[in-house]
């Protein structure tokens, strides 16, 4: 047990990581606003929502994840309510309605959706004792609604992620890994296929080489492994059948309807690549050096050649001026509050705790790596914002509540007794 | 379900301790560890191994640079008047480098609406490498221009750049000669001539353009400036300032290049007019007819326009100057000087015209059936009598023919300061051979006696053979450019050196029977149209056959004053019929106007 301080309050780990994150989000915004644009605005704006998140993060580790359980049907049912909105009465930014207006105040319900999921998931994923068929639609269709309302939007992007969210939940349960592998491999593949065609194909060669060599080996030497010998066959047909299909099936598609799918997956009719943006951002992240240009004095960020800086770019601005020194420390405080919470979640009471914690640390690695991984040109352009650092209330909000109820987990493992009980 | 029952504790133990959980949670693991390696991998990667050229590339991305255009230099005729020079005109250039791709898109299709242009051959320019701004838009109009500074603020990264465009007063009236200018090619590009020039230049296109680009060039200066990060800071300026080009002051007289084109126009054929100083090669006049405007392909042409004049059955192109046709009876001059040189030919020697003449068995017709009875040389050059040249090209053979035309430079380039020009085709034994796998026949050399069958020369040739005459035997370069100057008082004269070349093994005296017939031509012969009152002229008139079925091509060539020579002129008509009935009175126009003026 550790000192009291921090099984009472939050704990000094936590509190370390979140004002360091936070303190590099001022600095970057301070920076690609203030200094750049000579403003104040954006800033005041920007402390606000830390604030405003701070106190969410505070609530929601008090409150407690078992407190807040029991609002969660109503919390789905919001969420659905909201998306339903957003598709019907939100307004048409840039060919995608992702927003609602309210007063003064704009917000994505997708990012209400990623902490919602998380928790109806965990609820719903540990509250499963068998696995029968009829709880795997059930659970099939708890994330596929909002998936497909996000979808609609449209919005490729926040679904693949929040996809991604189910699927690292589903990998911490009991559910059966075959099963899991079975419908997680298809997905590498089709990445496989995109990235490097031929890649695709060595792969399949090569699965189907060792299969053999195994199956051949396996019968002379008497092994038995005849459920693996089917299930890799399983495996490789689907993954090369995933594929011939898709293909056949776009190749008799009309013109004009590969079209729509197109405008469909990138409604930005934006055929220009990776473009000058992420160009530009390289530049910038690189001209950082070891040392990096100085705060407030990198040139590709105070003279503006990098677009939306302040929000998805807002790690660009920072390499560049604090370089390597300082953007890998930003990493490695990303690394700590990742493995932070996984260690939390490792050490779980009770099955909730660890899907939460494993739904809170797949959700931040996912957009680190979409979010970096563009910034440093290694990943097409999606408006993923860097969490905690970018400019953005919504986005602030939801992920300072993902992290409250990951520190309401570690005070309940610490001091069971101090958290509120279930029913009141 | 989490069974409430039981220590919490010791159910979080037994749920995650089995082996296969305790495996899928070590997988996550290991993921979190290999994306965030990665990450960190290639944040390293980018700013410690390539932080020097990126931050190079930042640097770069600081100085903004403005070419500072050098005007190119005008050209000028002998006395001074422009033939070319600039006039302002409008470019766009695009700078994408702080816009996102939405932004980029919906510059380009706003900028594509008010061009009328489609959208993709804007985007097509973009080159996401290199981090510039690129060329647009060439040449707007007025309207245009005003159009897009009207929406300027819809238009962000889209620049004005004000350039100069090539003028040409005399429009298409010298046009093959002068040449126009055109957007550099990407095969010029790779030329080592142009390794200093960019995509989207102008260079010249054919003509002096072409040929004296280097000279009319320039080399364009530069404003940079770097930019500073500090507002309250001035940046730092650097200017490199242009140096314009040379000018060129060409040998042409305008008044007169104006004159012929006129006059050729008038006589509603293709055709060709070479006015040259015999003595020194200066060119006084060019004329190629019909002709285009060089100022449409400044505007860039668009597909019609260029197709119109493709197909256009004049080929508006061609510069008929340097270009190759059968000469006809002025090839006369040629045969003459061969028989005198080969002693089979003399002045006191006399013909029986009796209107044609048979030779191995083939009948050939002179122009005249009646004959003109008992003639010497002078009559057959003054009434261009076929059958003298038959007689003598019989006796002689081709192969003297053949050196006389060489010595006064047919079948070779003038060597005129133009990218290109045509040999013509001075015929042999061996040339029909290798050309059309056929033996000579005696026909052959009849033929080519009085410049027809396979002879053929362009008029600028045509007008050096006639110098050579008007000077008694010396063979001139023609040139076009007199000097070029760049700075105040430094000019340089490319084609002084150029020095009249004295043809070997002909005597003063064969050249003064040539002289004689030519000058009876015009007195009392075919070229009776060419005659200036008070003026010696002379001057042969050539009829050429073509293809059957077409008017014959129609020439004269001449020179006056006879006494002292001052121009050489040759007329040229494609399809003009008659030399002496379309070519000759041209030509006596021409010399008219020529010492009316002077007088």
């Amino acid at each position: 047990m550790e000192s009291r301080q921090s099984s009472q309050g939050i704990s000094r780990l936590s509190l370390f990581l979140l004002v360091a994150l936070l303190a590099y989000s001022c600095l970057g915004v301070w920076s690609t606003s203030v200094v750049q644009e000579g403003s104040y605005g954006l800033f005041y704006k920007h402390l606000f929502s830390i604030g405003l998140g701070f106190a969410v993060f505070v609530t929601f580790s008090l409150v407690g994840y078992r407190l807040l359980q029991s609002w969660a049907p109503f919390l789905y049912g919001l969420l659905l309510v909201l998306l339903l909105w957003v598709l019907i009465m939100g307004p048409s930014v840039a060919g995608s309605r992702r927003w609602i207006f309210l007063g003064g105040f704009s917000f994505q319900p997708s990012e209400f959706a990623k902490m919602v999921l998380t928790m109806t998931l965990s609820i719903h994923l540990s509250r499963i004792s068998r696995w029968t068929p009829g709880q795997i639609i059930l659970l099939l269709v708890h994330i596929g609604l909002p998936c497909l309302l996000v979808l609609r939007e449209p919005d490729l992007g926040m679904t693949l992620v929040l996809i991604g969210l189910f699927f690292s939940m589903l990998l911490v349960s009991p559910f059966s890994s075959w099963i899991l592998g079975l419908s997680l491999s298809p997905l590498i593949s089709i990445g496989l296929y995109f990235w490097n065609e031929s890649l695709w194909r060595l792969h399949l060669i090569g699965a189907a080489v060792a299969l053999l060599v195994l199956a051949v080996v396996g019968y002379l030497r008497q092994w038995g492994i005849r459920g693996l010998l089917v299930f890799g066959t399983l495996l490789l047909t689907i993954n090369g059948s995933v594929i011939a299909a898709g293909t056949m099936l776009w190749s008799n598609l009309k013109p004009y309807q590969q079209e729509r799918i197109l405008t469909f997956i990138s409604p930005n009719p934006d055929t220009l690549s990776s473009g000058y943006q992420v160009q530009q951002s390289k530049i910038a992240v690189g001209a950082g050096g070891w040392t990096g240009q100085g705060l407030f004095q990198g040139s590709q960020t105070q003279l503006g050649f990098v677009p939306e800086q302040h929000t998805d770019f807002i790690f660009s601005a920072l390499a560049e001026e604090t370089g390597f020194l300082g953007a890998g420390f930003l990493l490695l405080l990303f690394t700590c509050l990742v493995f932070r919470i996984l260690w939390i979640g490792f050490q779980a009471q009770e099955d909730q705790q660890l899907y939460i914690c494993t739904g809170v640390a797949s959700l931040l690695l996912m957009q680190l790596l979409i979010n970096l991984g563009m910034n440093m040109d290694m990943m097409p352009v999606t408006g993923v914002p860097l969490p905690l650092i970018s400019y953005g209330g919504t986005a602030m909000l939801f992920q300072m509540s993902l992290l409250g109820l990951v520190e309401s987990v570690y005070r309940q493992q610490k001091r069971p007794d101090l958290s509120p009980e279930l029913n009141w | 379900m989490f069974d409430q029952t039981r220590d919490p504790l010791l159910s979080g133990l037994e749920t995650h301790r089995s082996s296969r959980l305790q495996f899928r949670i070590v997988t996550l693991a290991l993921a979190a560890a290999l994306i965030m390696a990665m990450l960190i991998v290639r944040l390293f990667f980018l700013q410690v191994v390539q932080g020097e050229s990126l931050r190079e590339q930042a640097h770069g991305n600081r100085l903004r640079s403005t070419p500072l255009l050098a005007p190119r230099g005008n050209i000028y005729d002998q006395t001074g008047k422009v033939l070319a020079s600039n006039q302002e005109s409008h470019a766009l250039f695009f700078d994408p480098r702080r816009l996102s791709n939405p932004q980029i898109y919906q510059t380009l299709q706003t900028l594509a609406q008010y061009l009328e242009t489609d959208f993709e051959s804007l985007r097509d320019r973009l080159d996401f490498e290199a981090l510039q701004p690129v060329y647009l838009y060439h040449d707007l109009s007025p309207e245009k221009l005003a159009l897009i500074l009207e929406h300027r603020e819809r238009l962000p990264g889209i620049t004005i750049s004000t350039n100069l465009e090539r003028h040409y007063p005399a429009r298409e009236k010298m046009t093959h000669f002068l040449g126009h200018m055109g957007q550099i090619s990407s095969k010029e590009l790779k030329d080592p001539t142009y390794r200093h020039y960019f995509a989207g230049t102008m260079i010249g296109k054919g003509g002096l353009e072409r040929n004296y680009e280097l000279f009319l060039k320039g080399a364009d200066g530069k404003n940079q400036e770097e930019i500073a990060l500090d507002k309250n800071l001035d940046s730092k300026r650097i200017t490199v300032p242009p140096i314009p080009g040379h000018r060129l002051q060409l040998t042409i007289d305008l008044g007169l290049q104006n004159f012929c084109y006129q006059q050729l126009k008038q006589s509603g054929v293709a055709g060709s007019i070479v006015i040259m100083d015999p003595k020194n090669g200066e060119v006084r006049a060019l004329v190629s007819y019909p002709a285009y405007d060089p100022q449409l392909f400044n505007q860039g042409l668009s597909q019609k326009q260029w197709q119109d004049l493709q197909n256009d059955r004049l080929h508006p192109f061609l510069d008929r100057s340097t270009n190759s046709y059968a000469p006809g009876s002025i090839f006369k001059v040629i045969t003459t000087l061969a028989g005198l040189g080969t002693g089979k030919l003399s002045p006191e020697r006399r013909f029986s015209s009796r209107g044609s003449l048979r030779v191995a068995g083939h009948l050939f017709n002179d122009w005249n059936r009646a004959g003109f009875g008992n003639v010497d040389i002078y009559d057959a050059l003054a009434f261009s009598i076929d059958t003298v040249f038959y007689e003598l090209s019989q006796e002689m053979g081709i192969e003297p023919i053949r050196d006389y035309a060489l010595a006064l430079g047919l079948g070779q380039k003038t060597g005129i300061d133009l990218p290109q020009e045509g040999v013509g085709i001075v015929p042999d034994r061996e040339w029909k051979k290798k050309n059309l796998g056929q033996d000579w026949q005696p026909g052959d050399s009849v033929n080519a006696s009085i410049g027809q069958g396979y002879v053929q020369m362009t008029p600028l040739q045509a007008t050096r053979m006639i110098s050579a005459v008007a000077n008694g035997g010396y063979l001139v370069t023609p040139h076009l450019v007199q000097s070029i100057s760049g700075q105040p008082g430094l000019s340089l004269h490319p084609n002084a050196q150029l020095k009249a070349q004295k043809i070997p093994n002909i005597p003063h005296e064969h050249w003064q029977v040539v002289q004689q017939g030519l000058e009876e031509a015009v007195s009392r012969g075919t070229v009776k149209g060419m005659q200036v009152p008070g003026v010696r002229v002379a001057g042969k008139t050539g009829t050429a056959e073509t293809i059957p079925g077409q008017p014959n091509h129609a020439w004269i060539v001449g020179y006056a004053p006879v006494e002292n020579p001052q121009y050489a002129i040759t007329v040229f008509l494609e399809h003009g019929k008659s030399g002496g009935g379309k070519a000759a009175p041209l030509g006596g126009r021409i010399l008219n106007y020529l010492f009316k003026r002077s007088s």
